[in-house]
């Protein structure tokens, strides 16, 4: 840099700091010659395919906000249990989030989700919904949350501010507890990037540090019977590695449900 | 193959277990008040004739109950109640293997466990004998209805894959104690009923058993006795949550003038101790989440409300409906 544009950046930060305090601007710390990233710790999803293909991190992450997105039916919950199961293996206590009263034990069970672990949250509204889970995660009660679903926060268009401020709060109380957090969205309207999928106001598409989006492709017969089928899980945003990355998932229903990534 | 025994209401189906165990050894009792069915596999007699069987089984109950059953035998446990229900008392039916969907073709679809909204859906289309639910694709029927048409679907077609149950008789264990003279003094009560139970969980402990339920009767000399039951909420064998649990209850019971002549602790819902793979390293993650959890519960349920934290209880794995297996219960600080 210049020593002209040098001095007026260093003036223009000394207004800065004049005007709104120390604190208001400060450097980051220079990571030193060849330092790398701290390994960032997850919950594998269950998938290797797709474990494959979440750079950076493996899996869910830990301490930070992930969403999975899709159309209906497009596997978003079946994802959702398999990653439980795999964080109850790993010895966390889950809690799973129902706003719309629509959690089937039967099907997580067969998804083999252990569900003497599972804390099942049926909140009275959107905020509370948010509440419940900010207190379960700060607390580090719960190791993994997730929250079904964020679509279902439009029917409370009268607390969009106080959902947006408590959405705001959760990245913080996960760093701390080093909890995760999963946000299922299904696409009612358009596509990944259409904002009317979320209440007013919501940020979860900035605040998230990974985004899945799941894709319903095709179905898997034997014979005339349907037998499961064939999604695609695309990795649209990663804030540890790579975006863009791709995974095929098969989702079988033969009494249990497994997943085989191809 | 499957048999299905149809029997008018019995007051007690113990009598007859023992004559059916000699056919086979899984014998099922099921639900369907008040008459009484009940389900032997009889796969270890598949190179016995039919008839045959069928005879030898109907003999087996007559001079066990004195009353005659309706018999059915087919290859699951649908098809096989079908034939029986069908069917007058003292009278048999045998379905061949792979003649079960034509059996129940002309059938009436109310004879699959419906729920009133399934059935009504199945009336506004049109579908009223099990052959026509039957033919219907079954991507069609998976869309349409779910995972239970799919389900109801395979039963129409004669396809029941459900093992049959073995009915397995309570297990308890029990002591009792007899005073002579009748003991009024509760201090000696309470000895007596502490020394009663340590014997008998020691009992239930060499035998590597849990109870569920545990039962303090005492019999006065007048008036007749008196019964305490505990459900635990856990199954345990530990003497000391036993002995917390029964003291307290002989502390607020009102002891009879004339003294307690007879005392008998009975251990019931016995179920086997099973050992638990130690995690090496996850245990400590997983009761600190529980430790914290239960340090902040009592916080959410104050600001919260009751009704908003729940747990999913298996209650009825048998039921045939899935949403009839579970129960939801509140989570509490245990």
């Amino acid at each position: 840099m210049g020593s002209k544009k040098r001095k007026r950046l260093e003036a223009a930060v000394e207004a800065i700091q004049q005007r709104w305090g120390q604190r208001a601007l400060r450097r980051g710390a220079r990571p030193g010659r060849g330092a790398r990233p701290a390994p960032v710790a997850a919950i594998p999803t269950g998938f290797a395919a797709l474990d494959a293909a979440l750079d950076g991190c493996g899996g869910i992450p830990l301490g930070r906000l992930s969403e999975i997105l899709g159309a209906p039916t497009s596997g978003m919950t079946t994802l959702a249990l398999k990653i439980i199961v795999q964080a109850q293996r790993q010895s966390h206590l889950a809690a799973y989030v129902d706003l719309n009263g629509t959690f089937d034990p039967d099907y997580a069970a067969r998804c083999e989700v252990d569900l003497k672990r599972l804390i099942l949250v049926r909140p009275g509204s959107g905020l509370e919904a948010l509440q419940l889970s900010h207190s379960l995660l700060s607390s580090g009660s719960v190791g993994l949350l997730v929250f079904d679903t964020i679509t279902a926060l439009r029917q409370y268009p009268a607390e969009a501010a106080a959902l947006t401020a408590s959405l705001n709060q959760l990245p913080a109380g996960l760093t701390r507890s080093s909890s995760a957090f999963i946000g299922l969205t299904p696409l009612q309207f358009g596509n990944a990037l259409t904002t009317a999928n979320y209440p007013a106001g919501l940020a979860l598409p900035h605040l998230a540090s990974l985004r899945l989006e799941l894709t319903k492709e095709s179905w898997l017969y034997r014979g005339r019977d349907v037998r499961g089928y064939r999604a695609r899980v695309v990795v649209l945003k990663n804030k540890l590695g790579r975006a863009g990355q791709q995974a095929n998932l098969s989702i079988i229903f033969n009494g249990t449900v497994r997943g085989d990534g191809t | 193959m499957i048999a299905c025994l149809w029997l008018p209401p019995l007051l007690d189906t113990r009598p007859l277990l023992p004559r059916l165990a000699d056919f086979s050894a899984a014998v099922e009792v099921a639900s369907y008040q008040p008459e009484t069915c009940l389900y032997l596999d009889l796969a270890n007699l598949a190179n016995t004739r039919p008839v045959e069987l069928l005879d030898q089984l109907n003999l087996a109950v007559l001079q066990t109950v004195r009353q005659p059953a309706s018999l059915g035998l087919a290859g699951g446990k649908f098809p096989a109640r079908i034939a029986a229900v069908s069917l007058g008392a003292g009278r048999a039916l045998v379905i061949s293997p792979g003649c079960e969907a034509d059996f129940l073709r002309p059938l009436p679809i109310e004879l699959l466990p419906l729920e009133e909204g399934l059935a009504r859906q199945f009336r506004l289309l049109g579908l009223t004998t099990l052959g026509q639910l039957a033919d219907l694709p079954p991507g069609a029927v998976l869309n349409r209805f779910g995972r239970q048409g799919q389900q109801l679907q395979q039963l129409a077609r004669g396809q029941d894959e459900r093992p049959v149950l073995p009915y397995r008789p309570p297990l308890t264990e029990a002591l009792n104690r007899q005073f002579e003279p009748p003991l009024s003094d509760r201090v000696q009560l309470s000895e007596a009923l502490q020394q009663l139970l340590a014997s008998v969980t020691a009992r239930m402990q060499a035998n590597h058993y849990l109870c569920q339920t545990i039962q303090l009767e005492l019999r006065w000399v007048d008036p007749p006795a008196v019964s305490l039951a505990v459900t635990m909420r856990q199954p345990t064998n530990r003497v000391d949550k036993l002995q917390a649990v029964l003291q307290a209850r002989l502390s607020r019971t009102v002891l009879a003038a004339g003294g307690v002549e007879e005392m008998t602790v009975t251990l019931s819902d016995l179920q086997p101790a099973r050992g638990e793979q130690p995690q090496l390293f996850g245990a400590a993650l997983a009761e600190t989440q529980i430790r914290r959890l239960r340090q902040h519960l009592p916080h959410l349920l104050t600001h919260f409300g009751p009704g908003r934290l729940l747990t999913v209880e298996l209650t009825r794995p048998e039921a045939y409906l899935p949403e009839q297996r579970f129960r939801l219960r509140e989570l509490d600080e245990s």
